[in-house]
């Protein structure tokens, strides 16, 4: 799994890439934690290749939700495969954690928030 | 009778032997000057000097015998402190005699006789002394010869005792027939001196040193006796006895040859001593793992062999691990900061210190070296240590001169640095072995606690023909299904997934077990229940641990079910009636992912009538993810179309079924989850 890390204006954007399981989702949550102790108020994840996500890979996610409601922070995920985007679904996590299909999508709704 | 017993004999009888010999001599010398009449007879005179002689010599026999036979400089040194007190007391009684004593005093024969027997006693347990200590030297590593030897030469010097009847001159040839055997026997014994052989350099120096003085105090004796010989009337005179003749001359003889033999065996002693030397680092390194040693003492005895062995000023040691990033380092005779400083001048060199070993003979003379020019090395040796190709750490030692290493040096650390990192790979492969091991045998346990949680029987119903399969990953995950019965009416069934794996997973199972257990005895409706497992659960997983959960109520008499998903894969229903097939999806947040009230919006229960015929599959996400050789997922698709096509069979043979296309589908690859599945068909 590779993790790309890039800066649009406000927008700190992260690339999945690959497998997101036990073994790798580390550095998902490294590229993450350090954003927000950069103080990023605003995160994309770009789910393009984004290939499997496992449970491991969802506690990732999972384990943010708290911090990001107290810290005011806003995630979105974009562009999910449809097996990708089911597992978060059969989970329950797409009522928790913002989803859309395209990054524009995704910029429009950040902003908003 | 004990040693000790034997011990405490000899020395009453040889301090009352002398005690008596004094005390009758004085008493003789006094009655010839005073109106008294007391004589002691030459012939008592001797039985006491003899018997003094005789347990005195016992005496040490018996000490001497029982002591450790392989610290020859400890013996030896026994030795000198004797003499060298001895020997203290008489000057100083001497010193006084000097100061104090006037002329008429000095000239006193009963004086003098009292100091001489005094005389007679410290020399003779100076005597014993040296004499026993040479007997254990010289029977070190003895051969039967040797003893045989030496058990005539200590009869025949005992016997010379006998000679005190005799009343020799010491001019007299008669003297010499005796003498010469005694003397013969001395002789051979003298060369054998095996023990000079296991002396280090160090301690033969010290040998050299204490037999010189030992000689130097037996000959202060001799001189003492000889001095009063002419100097006095004696009434005892031990210049003429052949006994102390002959055991001061033996104990000087064997003092000498040993002298001699020490000196030329120093040159090749510190040669020999330096190949011992390396021999027992290399053994030192190789045996590290079986002394049960930590692969830092190997470091230590690196650093350390090398430095002494090859006379370097300092050196230090950096050691890396697997990854390569810094594992240790010792410095030794240089600073931190120095090793910083040099190691820049070598970098700015561009000195390769990774592969070969390096050797730079003037350091000071290399470009860059402004700020090492005030440290005193000059020449650097630099070691790479290599094990299978994987860089275990660099060995770099220092020297005050420049080129103060030469080819031989060079091959020496070379074959410790080889040697230390065979120890330290060893001890990688070690620590891996047991960490290994310790795993395996967590995952052990874990397995069997999960199995433990499964039910170990299915329920029976009447109306309910039920087929559970389960099958756990290599390593240990967390599927979990169980069962409980309301009445013969009504049942509940749970299948659970715990998210991660090993331990871990296997414990918050069995909370799980635990909270299921306990909630649904309540009577709890599906949606409730997960509201309430969700609040229970939550306060013991970790931050990104979740469980997913499908739990329902089946009642047999009105045909219903009754269900909530809490993140579960959706159950697959198949209505018989309609022919329908579907997943029943229905809203349902997984527990743990979040772990307040706000739950309870986030669950929903579904109901639904059944009719007899009616199948419903649970499973967990190893079945739908499972993927073959292409990295296709078996999916919700083939599930399906599988129950459809087969809805006719009983459970067992969907089972049965669907395990064989899905061995089909993943082929030889490995699964990486648990699987499991719970089939339920209403009859």
């Amino acid at each position: 799994m590779n993790i790309s890390i890039g800066k649009e204006e406000e927008i700190y954007l992260i690339g999945i890439e690959g497998d997101l399981d036990a073994s790798s989702c580390i550095n998902l949550d490294k590229a993450i934690s350090e954003a927000v102790s950069a103080g990023e108020k605003k995160i994309l994840i770009d789910c393009t290749n984004l290939n499997y996500i496992s449970s491991a890979g969802l506690g990732v996610f999972m384990s943010y939700i708290q911090d990001f409601e107290n810290n005011k922070i806003s995630m979105v995920l974009f562009n999910l495969s449809k097996k990708v985007k089911n597992v978060f679904q059969i989970l329950g996590l797409d009522e928790l954690i913002q989803i859309v299909d395209s990054k524009e999508a995704a910029k429009t709704l950040i902003n908003e928030s | 009778m004990s040693v000790k017993g034997y011990f405490k004999l000899y020395l009453i009888i040889s301090i009352v032997s002398w005690l008596a010999l004094v005390i009758g001599d004085l008493l003789t010398l006094y009655s010839l000057s005073h109106v008294f009449d007391f004589y002691l007879t030459d012939f008592w005179r001797n039985v006491l000097l003899t018997s003094f002689f005789l347990f005195t010599f016992l005496l040490f026999k018996i000490n001497i015998g029982q002591k450790k036979s392989s610290n020859f400089i400890e013996m030896l040194w026994q030795v000198f402190i004797f003499g060298a007190t001895t020997i203290l007391i008489s000057l100083l009684v001497k010193f006084m005699l000097f100061l104090f004593g006037t002329p008429v005093f000095k000239k006193n024969l009963l004086f003098n006789n009292l100091i001489y027997h005094f005389n007679i006693a410290l020399v003779t347990v100076f005597l014993a002394n040296g004499f026993y200590v040479w007997k254990k030297m010289i029977l070190y590593q003895k051969s039967k010869q040797l003893n045989m030897i030496w058990l005539v030469f200590e009869l025949l010097a005992l016997l010379s005792m006998l000679t005190n009847f005799a009343y020799f001159d010491i001019f007299n040839f008669k003297i010499y027939l005796y003498a010469i055997p005694l003397f013969l026997f001395g002789m051979i014994l003298s060369f054998n001196l095996k023990w000079v052989a296991f002396l280090n350099y160090k301690q033969k120096w010290q040998s050299i040193l204490l037999i010189v003085l030992i000689i130097v105090i037996g000959f202060t004796f001799l001189q003492q006796i000889y001095e009063q010989h002419f100097g006095t009337i004696l009434i005892i005179d031990l210049a003429q006895n052949l006994f102390i003749g002959g055991v001061s001359s033996f104990i000087l003889l064997n003092c000498f040859s040993a002298l001699l033999v020490l000196l030329f065996n120093l040159p090749t002693s510190s040669v020999f001593e330096q190949k011992f030397g390396e021999v027992m680092i290399f053994q030192k390194l190789s045996q590290s793992i079986q002394l049960g040693n930590k692969e830092d003492e190997v470091h230590e005895i690196l650093i350390d062999s090398s430095l002494s062995t090859i006379f370097a000023n300092a050196g230090w040691l950096e050691i890396v691990d697997e990854k390569g990033n810094f594992k240790a380092f010792i410095n030794k005779g240089i600073s931190e900061i120095d090793v910083f400083e040099i190691k820049k001048v070598l970098r700015k060199n561009h000195f390769n210190i990774d592969n070969q070993p390096q050797y730079i003979k003037d350091a000071k003379s290399l470009e860059h070296s402004e700020r090492i020019q005030k440290l005193p090395f000059k020449s650097l040796l630099i070691i790479p240590l290599y094990s299978h190709k994987q860089k275990l750490g660099t060995l770099v030692l220092l020297k005050n001169e420049t080129d103060g290493f030469d080819k031989e040096m060079v091959d020496i650390i070379c074959s410790f640095v080889s040697q230390a990192s065979i120890a330290i790979k060893n001890f990688r492969l070690i620590d891996e072995a047991v960490a290994t091991e310790r795993y395996q045998e967590e995952l052990k346990i874990a397995k069997e606690v999960q199995k433990s949680l499964l039910p170990q029987s299915l329920i029976f119903n009447i109306n309910l023909q039920i087929t559970a399969f389960t099958k756990a990953a290599d390593e240990v995950g967390g599927d979990y299904y169980d069962f409980y019965e309301y009445s013969d009416k009504k049942i509940a069934m749970v299948i659970g997934d715990v998210s991660g794996n090993g331990t871990s997973a296997a414990f918050t199972m069995a909370q799980m077990k635990g909270v299921f257990q306990s909630l649904v005895q309540t009577g709890i409706p599906p949606d409730e229940f997960m509201v309430q497992a969700n609040k229970a659960l939550g306060r013991g997983l970790e931050k990104s641990s979740f469980i997913t959960l499908t739990f329902l109520s089946i009642d047999t008499e009105n045909q219903t079910i009754e269900i909530a998903r809490a993140g579960h894969c959706p159950a697959l229903f198949f209505n018989s009636h309609t022919g329908e097939i579907s997943y029943l999806k229905s809203k349902g947040l997984g527990l743990g992912i979040i772990r307040n009230k706000d739950y309870s919006k986030h669950i929903e229960k579904k109901k639904i009538s059944y009719n007899k015929g009616d199948i419903l599959i649970l499973y967990t996400d190893g079945i739908i993810e499972a993927t073959n050789e292409l990295g296709e997922e078996f999916g919700f698709d083939k599930l399906k179309n599988l129950l459809y096509i087969h809805h006719g069979l009983n459970t067992k043979e969907i089972s049965n079924l669907i395990l064989e296309k899905f061995y089909e589908f993943t082929g030889t690859q490995a699964l990486h989850d648990d699987y499991t599945f719970l089939i339920i068909k209403f009859v």
